[in-house]
């Protein structure tokens, strides 16, 4: 929410951002269809997963808000930030192998994709996947985290590349994790409609309840600040050198 | 924090937010996103033409799921299990196995298929690579049939039908003996086999 506040601030200067020639939703379609790899589809509340012009999977949206460039923009992903999860063997000669063959303790299957994620895109745009909400303390301190994330994200891509532009999608932490897995380094990305700005404003008021947890732990930071200074020694008046 | 201050504080905050209000949106900057009609007619004819014609297979590689259909009819639905994305390594040499995602087709079709083993299978389990080219032949591990999609990549039979529906393959996809053998009736040579 802070992030989005700071970030709509930023924005607030209707300054031109350079932007691709426009290019019809169907021909941007049409384009991406032509090749053999998955591609996603931004709109109507999901993320449709896309091969050869055939939607494959839907991810359902729990809510999407963002500023972002014209609809029919086709972006690619440059990297995922945390990376993909590895595991290495290392092949020993004479060693047997421990799962005997059934490669079941080096597998890596979608659980192990993480849930909240930032794919930073080769347009400059920051698309911060989040999944958690609810009361618990640690969903609040993981989305803050993450939304920060975003930000300093976004910030970089403003200063670095003089553009800047901002998704933020929220959904269920299988759908979240089922998304990363369909994403790789190099996936495109097609915005079949632009996002309107009541999607922010419906993501800020979502997002209440995180506002005052935020608060929250500002005047209890505060309040330990004053009883901390409080039970300090007054200070003493530094003694002035020479004369 | 001094009263100018948080007065200060408060004026941008209310301004960054003023200035989202009256922003205008960013997706009405005079783009043109309309096509004359004929045009648009002749995408939609080859967006349509795209689409596969007759049977095909889907491959969640994430869910290890496989569907074969034809048109929008589901024709068979089954757990499989596809590729780990586990890496190993041995000295200079690197393999990750992974079930490649994208478009392919059905080469052809193997009756009682016979495994070549490659270099990895020996390596994983600490053997040293064969000297004779005899020794790499294991019949009877891939099931009763094997449908060939490219790249040195089947769809085939498993010993392990216990880890059906998790990523443990070194790319290749497996199937239990029933639906491999509908599978193996119904998907045409030629089929096309959509990995996601």
């Amino acid at each position: 929410m802070f992030s989005q506040c700071v970030i709509a601030f930023l924005l607030w200067s209707d300054d031109p951002r350079p932007q691709s020639p426009p290019m019809t939703l169907m021909e941007s379609q049409l384009e991406l269809a032509r090749g053999d790899k998955v591609y996603l589809e931004l709109g109507g509340g999901q993320i449709g997963v896309y091969l050869r012009g055939m939607q494959v999977k839907s991810l359902a949206l729990e809510s999407q808000a963002g500023f972002l460039g014209p609809a029919a923009t086709v972006s690619r992903v440059d990297r995922l930030i945390p990376g993909l999860p590895q595991k290495v063997v290392v092949a020993c000669p004479g060693c047997e192998d421990p799962s005997g063959g059934t490669g079941l303790d080096d597998r890596i299957g979608i659980e192990e994709m993480p849930a909240n994620f930032l794919a930073v895109l080769d347009d400059g745009t920051s698309w911060l996947v989040l999944s958690e909400s609810g009361w618990k303390p640690g969903s609040q301190i993981k989305s803050a985290y993450w939304q920060g994330k975003g930000l300093i994200r976004f910030l970089e891509s403003l200063v670095v590349q003089g553009q800047g532009q901002y998704l933020f999608s929220r959904m269920k932490p299988e759908s979240a994790r089922a998304l990363y897995w369909a994403i790789q380094p190099g996936t495109a990305v097609l915005r079949a409609e632009a996002l309107s700005e009541r999607g922010l404003l419906e993501e800020i008021q979502m997002n209440s309840e995180q506002v005052l947890v935020v608060l929250l732990m500002a005047i209890s930071l505060i309040c330990i600040w004053v009883l901390h200074r409080k039970g300090m020694p007054p200070r003493r008046r530094r003694r002035k050198w020479g004369h | 924090m001094s009263r100018s201050r948080a007065w200060a504080a408060t004026a941008v905050l209310l301004t960054g937010l003023a200035g989202y209000f009256v922003m205008p949106p960013l997706a009405s900057r005079g783009d043109d996103l309309t096509l004359p009609e004929e045009r648009a007619e002749r995408l939609r004819q080859e967006l349509e033409s795209l689409q596969p014609k007759g049977t095909y297979i889907l491959i969640d590689t994430g869910a290890n799921r496989l569907i074969l259909k034809r048109g929008a009819e589901v024709l068979m639905e089954a757990v499989c299990s596809t590729g780990s994305r586990r890496t190993l390594v041995s000295g200079e040499r690197r393999w990750t196995f992974e079930t490649p995602r994208g478009v392919r087709q059905i080469r052809s079709k193997i009756r009682h298929p016979v495994w070549r083993r490659p270099d990895w299978a020996f390596l994983e389990e600490g053997k040293p690579l064969p000297r004779r080219e005899g020794d790499r032949y294991m019949p009877g591990v891939l099931g009763d049939y094997a449908l060939d999609i490219g790249g040195g990549y089947f769809i085939h039979g498993t010993l392990y039908t216990r880890l059906l529906g998790q990523n443990v393959t070194h790319g290749c996809i497996r199937l239990g003996d029933e639906d491999l053998e509908k599978l193996f009736r119904q998907a045409p040579v030629g089929a096309k086999v959509y990995v996601f």
